[in-house]
């Protein structure tokens, strides 16, 4: 026996049409349908609605040529080609950059400590200094520490001719 | 290599796995196996051909590009729902701010492919007066929010579940579910605003 006392309720129906509720309401609802017809014509009205949405689309679907389409697809996915992909995302990976720069730091300051001149190391401190005439000069440089050694000899100073002092 | 993609037969698994490494047979059946469901989606969403061709190329190409950050915790046509219409709300925004430099009729026959195909057996008052329900009906979809617009399209052109539409979108069943009625109960109102109705 239909159930009379089923008010009608337009979200119902649409979950009906649309195979959303629970078997007790598909059965509630089936019953109910026998007996109003409200409920029918609205179930129409949702089934023309569906209708018309599909019958846009299916005309748009004529005009299209599907095997032109995927060759088009296809066309700008090959532009994007594999190694370049995977080599792009690999140098930018965050994985590898701390390695590399790492890498490339120790690199540098290698070839910079191969190819850069030792410094020479200049004296370390004046031990003495003089005004005057100087008779002759020497400029030394020691081997290990590459140090400036200046003898010279004083002309006023006869006393100093053989005691040179060293700077 | 598998006889199965060698042959177009549809295994997602392996599918999945062939595309991230970015082997064309295996987009080859991806493309096969999509384009016309989603040109019907971006078609749907946009009416307009042209820019649904442009929306599913852009949605194949970024499927291609990103194949291996699918984490395969849903099915690749949620996946790919997701995209398409995510694509086609992009092309809504630009098209409001193109619609503001060059205005655009929305349902010219002229080159509209959904153009109602008439008989020559229909006399021309019956012909005005189905055009005149089609335009209605296509203006009122194309008023819908946008995310009640996709509920309803992916509803009727998929047959996804609430559920199904619901993961595809980040929405509730429950708000899956009002927004179908609240676009259906629109929709019914452009059929039913009828002169002499």
């Amino acid at each position: 026996m239909a159930d009379r006392s089923y008010s009608c309720k337009l979200e119902e129906i649409n979950r009906f049409h649309d195979g959303e509720t629970y078997p007790a309401e598909t059965r509630r609802i089936e019953e109910h349908l026998q007996e109003c017809p409200e409920c029918r014509q609205e179930l129409t009205r949702l089934r023309e609605i569906s209708g018309k949405l599909r019958q846009t689309v299916k005309t748009a679907h004529k005009e299209m040529d599907f095997q032109r389409f995927e060759q088009q697809i296809l066309t700008a996915a090959r532009q994007h080609t594999p190694l370049r992909d995977r080599l792009k995302e690999s140098l930018f990976s965050w994985r590898l950059a701390i390695p590399a720069a790492a890498a490339a730091i120790l690199i540098v300051v290698f070839i910079n400590n191969l190819f850069q001149p030792s410094l020479s190391s200049g004296p370390s401190a004046i031990i003495d200094s003089f005004t005057g005439q100087v008779k002759s000069v020497m400029i030394l440089e020691t081997t290990s520490k590459r140090q400036t050694v200046i003898w010279y000899s004083e002309e006023n100073k006869a006393e100093n001719a053989s005691n040179p002092t060293r700077i | 290599m598998s006889n199965e993609i060698e042959n177009g037969e549809w295994d997602e698994k392996k599918v999945i796995n062939r595309l991230k490494k970015k082997e064309e047979r295996a987009f080859v059946l991806l493309v096969r196996r999509f384009q016309a469901r989603l040109f019907s989606i971006a078609y749907a969403m946009t009416l307009d051909s042209e820019e649904s061709r442009d929306i599913v190329q852009e949605v194949f190409l970024k499927v291609f590009r990103s194949m291996d950050r699918f984490k395969g915790d849903a099915r690749l046509s949620t996946w790919l729902h997701r995209i398409t219409v995510n694509e086609c709300l992009n092309w809504r925004r630009r098209w409001r701010i193109r619609r503001r430099s060059q205005h655009r009729p929305l349902t010219d026959e002229s080159d509209d492919p959904a153009a109602v195909n008439l008989t020559d057996k229909e006399n021309p008052e019956s012909r005005l007066r189905v055009k005149e329900i089609r335009d209605r009906y296509l203006a009122t979809l194309q008023a819908l929010p946008e995310k009640t617009r996709a509920v309803f399209i992916l509803k009727e052109l998929e047959g996804m579940s609430y559920e199904q539409i619901g993961a595809a979108l980040g929405l509730k069943r429950g708000t899956v579910a009002s927004r179908i009625h609240n676009a259906r109960r629109k929709l019914k109102k452009s059929l039913q605003d009828e002169p002499g109705e």
